[in-house]
């Protein structure tokens, strides 16, 4: 075994000098200081963890080496960390990704956001954010994003990632709103036998359980995105729900998503009461409605996701952005036909609000508004990647 | 609004940290044991911190195991208490009964913090909940990696 880690310390070493060689290269370049200086402080954890292992080798005491192989583990995942993140994304970084990035950063700077210090915008994979340490996160999109206004309205969801990791007390008062919850539901006591009686506080168990942090955080991203950008995102989140092969209340216990009707019903208890009777919203309404005819509600869906439940997650959210101070989104939507002649670009939100009601309600002028206004929005570059 | 890549990505690094501090706490405790803490730089105050990490972890096991016996609502809000969680559920499929692992979990956390020695019964349990970190951490970069 021991001769076993000496050579696996070894080769870990080479690769180690090679990662500092391209992140020296990365740091010359100087286009992500923070990025980079992130990066230096993992190779040099790395470094520590196989100065560690080398200075426990020489006591030669086989009942370390589990302890061994765990920081094995942790040199394999930071190494993961640089070369299938970081590294891959900031080498394939073009002019296309910064235009982008750009714009990413007007968002981060209107919604208040100052602690993302850098980040790095790649095109390799579906809309998605990697928050890394959380204040130089990757923002995955796929290119065609630069083609189409709807598909930036998930920026928003993504961005709130950041917020609810940034911010321990979210959590910490959405599972509270959990619990109070489930306290409340147990302390009605309905005339049960001692066995129905502990059946029903383990569902509640159960419901507490499924309810972690992870599904939190992302309805939690729902509520923030409605907030902040208003009926866009609810018909956003309408849209990629009907095109989704999961049923709306499939309950995935090994998903990190609750249900798309739970999210639904989120969306709509979060966008302001400015836009109940908007003609977006109605229509969105109705869309889901239309789509919900004759589904049937599952009892395990009853159980994780009942209507209370989701209201107070949904409240308790809304206090928590009201009190970090973000902005909600009230501003009244453009009315077609004059939706046409929206051209505003200093606010991401409003594009996109603009461009959902010209999608729905001016089909035939939406093509070409739309072409307008992204190519102003992100100017073509040298790149073949630009909008066509 | 569909990846599970930020949320599977927090949890790998938040597993991660503690993983690796649950086994430098007991790495450091196996080298005091072995007489060769200070030979590789361990202070006493490090050994001391060392076994209130792992006493502390397992009171919070302890807690969790406990409130699941008796049928109580807790919500896991801390990055312990969410991995307590986890491994109750691993601890379930051990076939062992979850008094003994009330009874084991206690003795051991007595031992940590009574500053007593470290016997072969609470070494094995320590090392057993690594193994339950260490598994859960190996899960998470499964899912990463088809995040």
């Amino acid at each position: 075994m021991r001769d076993y880690v000496e050579a696996k310390v070894g080769e870990y070493d080479e690769k180690l000098t090679y990662v500092r060689g391209v992140v020296t290269d990365l740091a010359r370049r100087g286009s992500h200081p923070r990025v980079v200086a992130e990066l230096e402080r993992t190779c040099l954890k790395i470094r520590e963890l196989i100065w560690r292992i080398r200075s426990l080798l020489p006591l030669n005491l086989p009942h370390l080496f589990p302890r061994i192989q765990v920081m094995l583990a942790q040199i394999t995942t930071r190494f993961d960390w640089l070369e299938e993140w970081y590294l891959p994304a900031i080498a394939h970084e073009g002019p296309d990704e910064i235009a982008v990035g750009q714009i990413i950063d007007r968002v981060l700077a209107q919604l208040g956001i100052t602690w993302i210090a850098d980040k790095v915008v790649s095109f390799s994979r579906a809309l998605a954010m990697f928050p890394g340490s959380g204040d130089c996160p990757i923002f995955f999109m796929p290119s065609y994003t630069r083609n189409s206004l709807l598909n930036w309205i998930g920026l928003y969801h993504e961005i709130a990632h950041a917020i609810y990791q940034r911010f321990p007390e979210i959590a910490s008062k959405l599972a509270d709103a959990v619990l109070a919850y489930c306290e409340r539901q147990l302390r009605q006591t309905p005339a049960l036998t001692a066995t129905q009686l502990d059946r029903r506080t383990l569902r509640y168990r159960e419901t507490l359980a499924y309810w972690d942090t992870f599904r939190l955080q992302e309805l939690f991203c729902d509520i923030f995105a409605t907030v902040v950008t208003g009926p866009a995102y609810l018909f956003s989140w309408v849209d990629v729900s009907l095109t989704s092969l999961d049923g709306p209340y499939s309950v995935a216990l090994d998903d990190e998503h609750p249900p798309n009707a739970a999210r639904t019903q989120a969306c709509l208890l979060s966008l302001h009461d400015g836009y109940a009777a908007s003609p977006l919203k109605t229509l969105t309404n109705d869309l889901w409605e239309r789509f919900l005819d004759r589904r049937h509600r599952s009892p395990l869906y009853d159980q994780y996701c009942p209507f209370d439940l989701v209201l107070a997650i949904v409240r308790t959210s809304q206090s928590e952005i009201q009190r970090l101070g973000f902005p909600a989104y009230q501003t009244p939507i453009p009315v077609p036909p004059a939706s046409l002649s929206y051209t505003g670009m200093d606010n991401l939100a409003e594009l996109v609000n603009a461009a959902v009601v010209n999608l729905l309600f001016e089909r035939t002028g939406f093509v070409t508004w739309q072409k307008s206004m992204i190519e102003r929005l992100c100017p073509p570059t040298r790149n073949a990647g630009g909008p066509s | 609004m569909m990846s599970s890549l930020a949320a599977l990505a927090s949890k790998a690094t938040s597993d991660e940290q503690l993983l690796g501090s649950i086994n430098d706490a007991l790495l450091q405790l196996q080298l005091e044991a072995a007489g060769k803490a200070t030979e590789l730089g361990y202070k006493k105050e490090d050994v001391e911190l060392s076994r209130k990490v792992l006493a502390e972890f397992l009171s919070i096991l302890l807690r969790v195991i406990t409130g699941a016996q008796e049928g109580q609502l807790l919500a896991a809000k801390s990055q312990q208490e969410q991995a307590a969680e986890k491994i109750l559920l691993r601890l379930d499929d051990q076939g062992k009964p979850r008094e003994d692992w009330l009874e084991d979990i206690t003795r051991t956390t007595k031992h940590l913090e009574g500053k007593q020695s470290i016997d072969a019964p609470d070494w094995s349990l320590l090392e057993q909940m690594v193994d339950f970190l260490d598994t859960e951490l190996a899960r998470d970069l499964v899912a990463l990696s088809k995040a």
